[in-house]
């Protein structure tokens, strides 16, 4: 249970702490507290102590992941994370301060000659105030410094930076043959799922409160069956998405072993949850929740960016369904419930 | 801005089950094998065998968790999952003892006497004796509180009078558990008990009740001073309700809870029909997680907690995916729902005739939520 890792309690203190900065949606705030945040554990948690990590494992990123979501932090903490992680696994010592990390549909454009990088990334997170960026390609990752690239700033629905670089020949620090692409997919995907899941429990744990105190027609909105209702229903996808996304993470800790896409089953999880769960605490808080003063706004308006980011749910369902097709004997049975290899 | 979680606890458990893969392979093998389990089922949870019941107890395989003495196997609740999954994923009929051994065993166990321990446990674990459930009346269904048939006191016990209605089985099965009002200055959950009751007693009447599928499977159960004796009582009077509530957890969590149109889907794919392939990845990814949640519940019983929030939330997440498969299939498929034809087309009509009770049996879908929203503090 996410709620009882210490680490993730630890975490949430270190960014109530901060909250200021942490949550600030420009970059010279939060970089002030970057160090703090480095100090607290929580930009490399998945790495040994001697390359700069927490000397935690996979499960504790989601902790750590899950609390910057929780109390909407923009700083890239979660990207810093993921990127660190990938780069610890395949022997890489991260560099120090705030990272960024491409996703491979949107770093399409870009070409690796004779160590220098070429061409375009979109979409990157925070490219505008961060040190360095770990960026996928084809044939591997290659790990930049963010100085001197040409930053085209653009937003998320939030207001987080979603910023386009182009590169110009730009001098390439390291080349990682041993991260595909599909391993920053994975990764990226699993940081989004926990991000989803944990906005969608902000956002509904925010929402029981305001149905708890506002009061209409006498009685606080909470007695109402309709209420009642929509929150149930979206507390029961919640519930699904949580144990989804704990599993994906337990298969990258190599604690559990894996069949069918884990990394699907919680984005899909995370989607269905996050819509719902978004939806509901906008419909509940009524006219306030749509005000930006409010807030609600960050953490469903952050579920509605984040789940377009490192597939969307189409993608993963479209790649599960021809997993399942691909199967000899097209029965879902054996991946749902594990059991290749299991005689008939 | 509130920090607050919600909890919700599900323990994330261990869902590759690795430890019971002899056990899953040794169940595969007895359906390949088993007449009754040849023809796939689109409502297998109902659909009363007693001969395959009782191969399925002479195998060890019923009341598989319980005490030796009993008759049972002293497996482990993780287990009989797998045993449970694997009968409703090929869709073999286990109507005839499922009510029994699923909760009826299990109330024995918590609230029954020795004696009756030993009259009656054997009896489900051989996949022999039936039970049917009295819980419903005509003026009672999601008001269960509200019921109205009374035991008054006679001597050596009670003589019943009453009404029960979509009784399943009641007409297959040897004995109804049933709850009814044994104290007279009682009100709504309080002064109910549960009795034992012999579906030969004078006084009981049925009248069949067939389901839109036009199958006999629910009853209405008059009682007319049905004697029931003081050794028929389970459990403490007065202590009905309670008794009741905790048997739910068994009846609401189960793997029957979101894969009662899983034998459609599955028979679809392996008999060469298309599906569009992100519909296909969707509904196989509900399957999965609500797979994980269900062995959390399972391994929460296990170990003798009562997760009445977290059935609840299964079995509300179960029957929105088993509802939308049928029609999704039916939008998608290509295929016609046809009674009683080939295989796949039967399998989607048996599915779409069973698919509003999914949402109503066990539990109304408007009931499991204001469980859970009082599982939240909203109520």
């Amino acid at each position: 249970m996410i709620e009882d890792s210490p680490v993730h309690a630890s975490a949430l203190h270190a960014l109530t702490a901060s909250r200021e900065e942490a949550g600030a949606l420009d970059g010279e705030t939060w970089r002030a507290a970057w160090p703090r945040f480095e100090r607290d554990g929580l930009t490399l948690p998945a790495l040994p102590e001697a390359i700069g990590g927490a000397g935690g494992d996979a499960l504790d990123e989601l902790a750590v992941v899950h609390a910057c979501a929780q109390v909407a932090a923009a700083a890239p903490i979660p990207e810093t994370a993921a990127a660190g992680a990938l780069l610890g696994e395949v022997g890489c010592t991260p560099p120090s301060g705030p990272m960024t990390l491409g996703e491979p549909e949107r770093c399409l454009g870009l070409l690796l000659r004779e160590g220098r990088l070429t061409g375009r990334a979109e979409r990157l997170p925070w490219a505008r105030a961060a040190d360095h960026a770990l960026l996928p390609m084809a044939e591997g990752a290659v790990l930049i410094a963010l100085q001197g690239a040409e930053v085209d700033k653009g937003a998320g629905l939030t207001g987080a930076p979603r910023d386009d670089v182009d590169f110009h020949e730009h001098p390439v620090l390291a080349f990682l043959p041993g991260i595909s692409p599909e391993s920053v997919l994975q990764r990226g995907a699993a940081v989004r799922a926990v991000q989803i899941c944990a906005a969608a429990g902000a956002a509904l744990a925010l929402t029981l409160e305001h149905a708890r105190t506002r009061t209409q027609f006498g009685r606080p909105l909470s007695a109402f069956q309709a209420v009642q209702h929509q929150l149930a229903a979206a507390a029961g996808e919640l519930a699904a998405a949580r144990m989804a996304v704990q599993r994906a993470y337990a298969v990258l800790a190599g604690s559990e072993a894996g069949a069918l896409s884990e990394t699907a089953v919680a984005r899909l999880a995370a989607s269905r949850a996050g819509s719902l769960c978004g939806s509901v605490s906008h419909q509940v808080h009524g006219a306030m929740g749509y005000a930006q003063e409010t807030g609600l706004h960050l953490h469903t308006m952050s579920i509605q960016t984040w789940r377009g980011e490192f597939g969307t749910a189409g993608f993963w369902a479209q790649r599960l369904g021809q997993q399942i097709l691909n199967e000899p004997d097209r029965d879902p049975w054996a991946l749902i419930a594990q059991i290749q290899g299991v005689a008939e | 801005m509130s920090a607050e979680m919600i909890r919700i606890d599900f323990p994330f458990r261990d869902t590759a089950l690795d430890a019971y893969r002899p056990f899953r392979a040794r169940i595969r093998a007895m359906l390949a094998d088993d007449p009754s389990a040849r023809e796939p089922r689109g409502d297998c949870w109902s659909r009363f065998d007693d001969g395959f019941s009782r191969r399925l107890g002479a195998a060890g395989l019923l009341g598989m968790t319980w005490p030796r003495r009993y008759g049972g196997g002293e497996r482990s609740a993780l287990e009989r999952f797998v045993l449970l999954e694997e009968l409703l994923a090929a869709g073999a009929p286990v109507g005839a003892h499922w009510i029994a051994e699923r909760q009826v065993g299990p109330m024995f166990l918590r609230y029954g006497t020795e004696a009756q321990k030993q009259k009656f446990l054997p009896g489900i674990a051989s996949g022999e004796l039936y039970f049917c459930i009295g819980l419903s009346e005509p003026d009672s269904g999601s008001d269960l509180a509200s019921l109205r048939t009374t035991a008054t006191p006679a001597p050596g016990g009670w003589r019943v009078s009453g009404r029960k209605i979509w009784t399943s089985n009641a007409h297959r099965s040897q004995f109804m558990i049933l709850l009814c009002r044994t104290d007279p200055d009682g009100r709504r959950q309080n002064g109910l008990s549960q009795l034992l009751v012999d579906m030969t007693a004078p006084g009981i009447s049925l009248r069949p009740i067939r389901n839109i599928s036009g199958e006999h499977e629910f009853n209405e159960v008059t009682f007319d001073d049905v004697f029931v004796s003081r050794e028929q009582l389970v459990g403490v009077a007065g202590e009905g309700w309670a008794q009741v509530l905790s048997e739910l957890a068994y009846e609401r969590s189960g793997p029957e809870r979101f894969m009662s149109s899983f034998v459609l889907f599955r028979t679809l794919l392996r008999e060469g029909i298309d599906l569009p392939a992100g519909m296909l990845g969707t509904l196989a990814a509900r399957f999965v997680d609500l797979r994980s949640l269900s062995i959390s519940v399972a391994s929460m019983l296990d170990e003798g907690r009562i997760p009445n929030l977290e059935a609840a939330l299964v079995k509300e997440l179960g029957s929105n995916l088993e509802q939308e498969i049928a029609e999704l299939i039916l939008d998608h498929s290509g295929l016609a729902p046809v009674p009683g034809g080939p295989l796949v087309p039967r399998l989607l009509a048996e599915t779409l005739l069973h698919a509003p009770s999914f949402s109503l049996r066990g539990g109304a879908r408007e009931i499991l939520r204001g469980i859970i929203a009082r599982g939240l503090g909203m109520r």
